[in-house]
């Protein structure tokens, strides 16, 4: 078996910026770009070797637990994960085990936590998946947070998010401060930027969300209706890299992102709700580009916020393509 | 060839004519009206849409903007079929099937990023079938035929069909209205069309379900106005 580290996604304090979206994460296997997916329920292990400050085992246990079961929580995915009991491992370990634990990196001054992946080049399986929280930041456990520390169970289901496979959502919003951004606002708990210290808002699954798990781990039977949306951003007439689509649901009030990932322009965004679609096409900011992308170079950033001028309509199954857009240079 | 083909079938079609507008002496009791109508199918707002995501506030954020959305159906052409089934002297029982071509927009606007306003819209037919009661009101007799003025209600089946047929919402439809009847005095000769009809129709109608921003019930206005037959 080949390994590999194809991939870490890190939640900031303080960094990047504005966008919408969520993403799949993914890697060409033998030729053919396979997304990342646990086949099942997702085994893991709560490491005891490293503590926060404040953070007992038992506090992180209960809070990673509730993280998990909110993604389980999610209708219209088939999404399980089985808890393990504590491990005096670390989360960095090559171990094939699924940790998720404390370790003190001060090196990492605006990290909260960093999920890790070990993949199957082969197979393009999941070998393992371990979540570190820097435990030189301040942390919180209170019920209704705490003005102390980052949330730990929002910051969890944010790294969850990533051990499922989804990768960073660019809907929400940012400014410059000092020599980082300031989150504005944020749309989805995949949004690389966490709320400040003191906000619990991190715990609630935005529709970014859910439509992100829903496309990844869709319910088999019983689950609610699902459509698509699908089309190109092209510019001059030729397709735009790296555009940010964001979709938003008149009657569900669902706001989804999903990225033009080819050079055609081509985008899907999937998990939507039948119903009526307001289309919005915008470039992700220089800052935020590194967070989604990691050939930052094929990122094309010029041009302007765009709408689609017709209403995009998401069908009760399946895709519907055309929704084309084009957009201006600045 | 093609040139007597015409011609017989303008003939014919002159004879059906006449024979249409005819008196005759004595009528049986007419008692299925067919009529068919051009219609407006009034629009309608659906409200304002927000946009928003969550501000940083502590410990729950407060709501910031994307962008807004004013959300209409807006106005358009139809037509109607009505079926009326007379039960009871100046009562009917009427079933109507009736398409409107209409079109729901969102002006969009107030956007976080300074992005000009655009108005998005997409076509959105119509299709109602409903079922009701028609009521006819004291005639007033006329030189070449009656005028009856008429009041109705009834109520069915929505049916909103996206452009591209995309999706498919239903909903149900209550309506009340009035309108005119005008009778021609002339009595075909046919054994089956009787009486030629012109009818006027306003109704205001309330609808639930269907294409919607929100689960409330939708009031508008439909104007309608077209021929018909008298038949048996």
């Amino acid at each position: 078996m080949r390994r590999a580290f194809v991939a870490t996604a890190a939640l900031v304090a303080l960094a990047i910026v504005p966008g919408q979206a969520y993403m799949r994460f993914g890697l060409p296997i033998n030729g053919t770009n396979t997304v990342l997916r646990w086949p099942g329920a997702v085994p893991y292990l709560v490491s005891d070797a490293q503590l926060a400050d404040g953070i007992s085992a038992s506090a992180l246990d209960q809070a990673l637990q509730r993280a998990f079961r909110a993604w389980e929580g999610v209708a219209s995915a088939d999404v399980r994960f089985t808890r393990q009991g504590f491990t005096s491992g670390s989360p960095g370990d090559d171990d094939s085990l699924n940790v998720l634990g404390f370790e003190r990196r001060p090196d990492l001054e605006r990290t909260l936590a960093v999920t890790t992946y070990t993949i199957d080049v082969i197979s393009g399986a999941i070998v393992e998946a371990d979540v570190q929280f820097n435990a030189a930041q301040p942390w919180s456990v209170a019920e209704n947070g705490s003005a102390a520390g980052f949330d730990l169970q929002a910051v969890a289901q944010h790294e969850i998010g990533h051990v499922l496979g989804l990768g960073h959502s660019a809907i929400g919003e940012t400014e410059v401060s000092g020599s980082g951004r300031r989150l504005i606002a944020s749309g989805s708990v995949m949004f690389p930027i966490a709320f400040p210290r003191g906000s619990v808002e991190g715990r609630t699954l935005r529709s970014d969300d859910i439509a992100g798990v829903s496309d990844l781990y869709r319910r088999a039977s019983g689950g609610p209706s699902l459509g698509g949306l699908a089309g190109h951003v092209r510019k001059d007439g030729h397709g735009v890299f790296g555009a940010h689509i964001v979709a938003y649901g008149l009657r569900s009030g669902q706001i989804v992102g999903g990225f033009s990932i080819t050079d055609d322009g081509d985008y899907v965004i999937n998990g939507l709700e039948p119903g009526t679609y307001v289309v919005r096409v915008e470039p992700l900011d220089d800052g935020d580009v590194e967070s989604f992308f990691e050939n930052t170079q094929r990122v094309d950033l010029d041009f302007g916020v765009t709408y689609y001028p017709k209403l995009a309509v998401a069908p009760r199954s399946g895709v519907a393509g055309d929704i084309d857009i084009t957009v201006r240079p600045r | 060839m093609t040139v007597v083909r015409v011609r017989t079938l303008v003939i014919a079609a002159g004879l059906g004519a006449a024979a249409l507008f005819a008196p005759r002496a004595a009528a049986a009791q007419p008692r299925l009206d067919v009529t068919v109508s051009g219609a407006w199918w009034d629009g309608y707002d659906l409200g304002q849409r927000r946009a928003a995501i969550t501000g940083p506030q502590t410990p729950t954020g407060s709501p910031v903007t994307l962008f807004d959305n004013d959300v209409a159906i807006r106005p358009g052409p139809g037509a109607e079929l009505r079926l009326g089934w007379r039960v009871f002297k100046g009562v009917y029982a009427e079933a109507t099937g009736g398409v409107g071509m209409n079109t729901i927009e969102a002006h969009v606007h107030d956007d976080i990023e300074q992005a000009p306003a655009i108005t998005a819209s997409s076509a959105l037919t119509q299709i109602t079938i409903e079922g009701g009661a028609l009521i006819e009101l004291p005639t007033w007799r006329l030189p070449h035929g009656n005028l009856v003025p008429f009041v109705g209600g009834g109520g069915g089946y929505l049916r909103q069909v996206h452009e591209d047929r995309v999706l498919v919402e239903t909903g149900r439809t209550l309506y009340a209205g009035g309108g005119v009847k005008w009778q021609s005095a002339a009595v075909t000769p046919q054994r089956f069309v009787q009486r030629l009809l012109l009818r006027g129709d306003v109704r205001f109608v309330t609808r639930t379900g269907g294409v919607d921003v929100e689960d409330v019930r939708r009031h508008y206005i439909t104007v309608s106005g077209g021929v018909g037959v008298r038949l048996f």
